[in-house]
């Protein structure tokens, strides 16, 4: 297969592209997602391409924005629909809790085929209003399949399959990683939803990572060789359905696991994924399962305090190293 | 010629209050594009006679809630331009320690309460803050900015329908610059003159030239009174012209021409300029050493700020929770 470098940002674009040819019922609309191409330039050139039908903008609606994309997946359309930053994915929320998942579950066989594209994430000096990482929240609701790629190839391969799959979808990115790159194929390919992804094979500590996380988590690993110790970086990819096979199996090869997640501890998504190793994978364990999170702390803006927010390298670093004396 | 009953004091005042915050948004550009202020930028150049003739008409102890376009907002109400500058570079002497930045900064010395980057999601605190007011039976009133984009999201019309069946002191501002982000008022509502809205809560609307301080001035006026009267809310929308693009260092090339030329025509301080001096309150010299004398303020502000420290560790754990617990 011949490869082709592209970052992430143009990953998720050229997915978009891909799917909204391949099926005319796809369409896609949020604020600034037209015209302007996304504040993040994610849909750059659609509207060109598929004309205002298709693609537009919207007025300042998350709650109707959430509620029309439900509402038009029922009758016919595979919406896209952006909320351009997670801080405020709480407007639309009561569209997904109470309608977009209950309405598949409750009225038997209507199906809710949607995905809905968002992005998280800290690191930008967005303060905040314009950096949180609520994937918890959505993860918590029943129904609704939650989708957290760490690199271009898994970007556009699992957009693909979530634009394709009948259930409602949430597609969480990472503004940090936009200009990261990778390879991909140059022709068609889909990553399927619920199969999670080794990103560095190792037998001593297993780290199962989200988003960005799997970036630094593969830094530390890197320096962690050169120390002697071997590790390996579970990226779940779809947190929801959550492939417990791929990481149970890592477990069973280490005995030590780190979880790591981007967001506030209490409630984090990581605290789900522990519980879930501790319930399947008590036996292979030798030690206490640790998570790397950030604190329950706003994010504060100043440079110098976002650091001590932020979890990362060195912080996931201290967290395998405690790992293997326990 | 106009006529006022304002004293050439407080004329004078509103003169320098718009340098002020011109001067400001002059330098925080500036500042933005060569990296010394991190995280986007939102400027209000060209808007600030519409925070400038509201806040004019406000008490020190009236509350204002401000959007995130908010540094025009805040210097007219008389926030602490070195705590500003300071807070928009992270540092410790900042209002806000560092912690709110550029989007979200507040001052309790002068009931600047604060900047919003939920847009929209400020005006329902406005509400709030009145709803204190009267059931404590102080005269205060309380003002929310919000722009045209902000107009069209649930919150805002939550919140005026709210204040106008409980009779709340609040004036609901909307300062309409004609955009969202990259979408432009005509794409996000069909209805012009955004004050005729009112009609449908009940309440009086205003639509005045936002670039004309004295007529911003005398419409908020109108509604601090009847507020202060006990007579409920009142909505006044502010038409004006950003000059620059929808934050620091974005592009205005591919937005309308004649926006931006009748934009610069309208300049709100040579307006206010011109008819200060046809009255011969002043003189196009004292005008420029206002000018001259602002600009310096702004400087000295941001050099004291550069000088200034980070805050440290101890800062970012203080206030996670602000009271104590059982
Ligand atoms: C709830 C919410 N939705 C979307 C955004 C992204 N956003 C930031 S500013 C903006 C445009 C706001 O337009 P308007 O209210 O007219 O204010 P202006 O930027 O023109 O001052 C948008 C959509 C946001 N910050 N909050």
């Amino acid at each position: 297969m011949t490869m082709k470098k592209v970052t992430y940002r143009q990953a998720i674009n050229e997915a978009l592209f891909e799917e909204m040819e391949r099926d005319p019922k796809v369409v896609l609309f949020g604020e600034d997602v037209g015209t302007y191409g996304g504040v993040f330039k994610v849909t750059d050139g659609l509207k060109k391409k598929f004309g205002s039908d298709r693609v537009f903008d919207t007025p300042i609606a998350e709650a109707a924005l959430m509620g029309a994309a439900t509402g038009a997946a029922v009758a016919g359309l595979r919406p896209i629909v952006e909320i351009m930053f997670m801080d405020w994915i709480g407007i639309a929320m009561d569209q997904l809790v109470n309608q977009t998942t209950m309405i598949p579950y409750i009225w038997e066989g209507i199906k809710v085929p949607l995905v809905l594209r968002t992005q998280g994430g800290s690191g930008s000096k967005g303060s905040c209003q314009h950096t949180k990482s609520l994937e918890a929240w959505i993860y918590h609701v029943p129904g609704i399949v939650v989708a957290m790629p760490s690199t271009p190839y898994d970007a556009k391969g699992l957009l693909k399959s979530a634009i394709r799959n009948d259930n409602p979808v949430a597609f969480i990115e990472h503004k940090m990683l936009y200009p990261t790159e990778g390879e991909i194929p140059e022709g068609e390919y889909t990553v399927p939803l619920g199969k999670a992804s080794v990103k560095r094979e190792g037998k001593d500590v297993t780290i199962v990572a989200l988003s960005k996380m799997v970036v630094e988590s593969l830094k530390a690993a890197k320096e962690l060789e050169e120390e002697g110790i071997s590790v390996e970086v579970v990226d779940p990819v779809t947190i929801k359905p959550l492939d417990m096979e791929t990481i149970a199996a890592s477990v069973k090869k280490t005995n030590r696991v780190i979880v790591v997640n981007e967001a506030f501890r209490t409630g984090a998504v990581a605290s789900d994924i522990t519980a879930q190793i501790q319930e399947q994978c008590f036996d292979d364990l030798d030690g206490p399962i640790l998570r790397v999170t950030a604190p329950d702390v706003q994010i504060p803006y100043s440079p110098a305090l976002e650091q001590f927010w932020l979890p990362g390298k060195d912080k996931i670093k201290q967290a395998v190293l405690a790992s293997l004396k326990r | 010629m106009f006529s006022t009953t304002l004293s050439i004091e407080k004329l004078l005042d509103m003169y320098r209050k718009l340098w002020l915050a011109r001067n400001h948004e002059l330098l925080a550009e500036e500042w933005k594009l060569n990296g010394r202020i991190q995280g986007s930028v939102h400027l209000s150049t060209g808007q600030e006679a519409v925070a400038v003739g509201a806040c004019a008409a406000l008490e020190v102890d009236d509350y204002i809630m401000g959007t995130h376009r908010e540094h025009a907002q805040m210097i007219a109400k008389g926030v602490n331009i070195r705590g500003m500058a300071a807070e928009m570079l992270g540092k410790v002497t900042g209002m806000n320690q560092g912690k709110a930045g550029h989007m979200l900064f507040s001052d309790k010395s002068v009931n600047a309460l604060g900047g919003c980057g939920i847009v929209g999601g400020g005006a329902a605190v406005a509400v709030g803050y009145a709803m204190a007011f009267k059931i404590l039976g102080t005269r205060q009133v309380s003002l929310a900015f919000f722009g045209d984009g902000a107009f069209n999201t649930g919150a805002v019309h939550e919140a005026i329908n709210f204040a106008s069946v409980r009779k709340y002191p609040v004036i609901f501002l909307c300062e309409n610059n004609r955009w969202g982000l990259t979408v432009m008022q005509h794409e996000q509502t069909l209805v012009e003159d955004l004050a005729d809205r009112a009609r449908g809560y009940g309440i009086p609307g205003a639509t005045v030239n936002g670039n004309d301080v004295l007529a911003v001035y005398e419409a908020v006026n109108l509604a601090v009174e009847r507020a202060r009267a006990g007579d409920g809310p009142s909505v006044v929308e502010a038409k004006t012209w950003r000059m620059r693009g929808l934050a620091a260092g974005y592009p205005i090339d591919w937005e309308p021409k004649d926006y931006h030329e009748e934009g610069r025509k309208q300049d709100p301080i040579l307006l206010f300029e011109e008819k200060l001096i046809a009255k011969g309150i002043f003189t196009p010299e004292k005008a420029k050493a206002i000018e001259e004398e602002t600009r310096k303020t702004i400087e000295e502000a941001y050099d004291e700020a550069s000088r200034a420290p980070y805050p440290d560790e101890a800062v970012f754990w203080e206030n996670v929770f602000a009271a104590p617990i059982g």
